[in-house]
């Protein structure tokens, strides 16, 4: 498999550098689709998660680190590819900022808070209700549109990319750098 | 993009993940949008074991201490030292089989939300049991009320947040709503000290 940075740059995972394992490059293969990765030169690939409903993989999650910067110690960036025959009444953007919030919570990642229904319907509700921007990110080196919003210090893009949708989520002050590359698998 | 150079790797491990779907009786037809009757559970995880694996990637070995009770020790550490240690992964004279003992590593929960169309299911470790790692985990959902309604599973595997004890995932429930639902989330945790956390299997009912 290789990735094509905007930039141009081709990297080889098989002899420049490991950025997957193969256990990692399974998912991406089960997944069927093309999975979208930071294309951020400070973002640190943490680990991929993945939704899958009745052995069908529907979203792959890729999370990564940024070291601290800025005044912020604590930003785990992710970018969620999300396949869009599966959606059905799903709110990517929704599930995935109210995700992102709540793990990045300060009492929940402290271990003295779990959010209750009430505070997790008022999130989601405040997501679906923020008023949302056009933004430009950079897909394998094209330029394409996104939505974007900015909640609780946080900022959100969603994008329509054919046959998946990718939602992202990062620090207020980054935003599209995320969302520069597209990854196939061969 | 960097690869893993902060990092240790972190290891998914499969394990099992225990599924269950409760029972569900009555018929309705009830819209989501109806006001719910939220029930939610909360469940204390036990320990089920050591991944010596994913300890060693952290920088983590099971050691005997003192009181002949095996513990997760950082490996920097001398003969001896204790520091550090992370709770009790097998008592003495547990089996150890499996290094099954059975001590609170905990909490964990499914809740239905948004008008129950979404669940969310998670896990707290406690602070002695290091920080949380990576998860096998799946919650069955059951909308089967008299003739209707259908039984789904969400296999929800990864990675935890970094630094974190805890961690939370959301989903939409696909399966076709009725008046009563039920969501069981089964499976295991592994902390960055490799101690395997069982969900002990929460379950939320509406």
């Amino acid at each position: 498999m290789r990735i094509e940075r905007a930039d141009g740059k081709l990297l080889n995972m098989d002899k420049d550098r490991e950025i997957l394992t193969p256990a990692e490059r399974l998912k991406f293969k089960d997944f069927g689709l093309s999975v979208y990765l930071s294309g951020s030169p400070d973002a640190e690939l943490v680990g991929i998660s993945t939704q899958s409903h009745n052995d069908q993989m529907e979203v792959v999650e890729v999370a990564y680190f940024l070291a601290p910067q800025n005044g912020r110690d604590n930003q785990q960036p992710s970018v969620w590819t999300w396949k869009k025959a599966s959606l059905g009444t799903a709110k990517p953007l929704r599930i995935h900022a109210s995700t992102h919030i709540v793990n990045h919570s300060p009492a929940f990642r402290a271990g003295t808070w779990i959010p209750s229904t009430e505070e997790m319907d008022d999130l989601g509700d405040g997501i679906d209700v923020a008023a949302m921007s056009e933004t430009i990110v950079n897909i394998d080196g094209k330029a394409t549109t996104a939505g974007t919003i900015s909640l609780n210090g946080w900022r959100f893009l969603l994008l329509d990319a054919g046959d998946s949708i990718v939602s992202v989520a990062g620090s207020d002050e980054l935003g599209g750098d995320y969302l520069t590359v597209g990854a196939q698998t061969l | 993009m960097k690869s893993r150079s902060l990092f240790a790797p972190r290891i998914l491990k499969i394990a099992i993940a225990g599924t269950a779907i409760a029972g569900l009786a009555a018929f309705g037809a009830a819209p989501a949008n109806a006001e719910p009757e939220i029930t939610s559970s909360v469940s204390q995880m036990n320990i089920l074991g050591f991944d010596a694996e994913v300890a060693a990637a952290n920088g983590y070995e099971l050691r005997v201490n003192e009181d002949g009770d095996s513990v997760s020790v950082p490996m920097s550490n001398a003969e001896g030292d204790f520091e550090g240690a992370t709770g009790v992964v097998i008592e003495e004279g547990a089996s150890t089989a499996r290094g099954v003992v059975g001590g609170p590593c905990g909490t964990s929960w499914v809740y239905f939300q948004a008008g129950n169309t979404q669940f969310r299911t998670g896990y707290q470790i406690n602070s002695n049991l290091g920080q949380a790692g990576s998860h096998v985990w799946n919650v069955t959902v059951s909308t089967i009320a008299g003739m209707g309604g259908q039984v789904g599973a969400y296999p929800m595997t990864g990675v935890a947040p970094l630094f974190s004890p805890s961690w939370q995932g959301i989903r939409t429930i696909k399966e076709q709503y009725t008046s009563k639902g039920s969501a069981v989330a089964g499976g295991t945790a592994i902390t960055t000290t490799g101690i395997i956390c069982g969900s002990n299997g929460p379950t939320a009912n509406y």
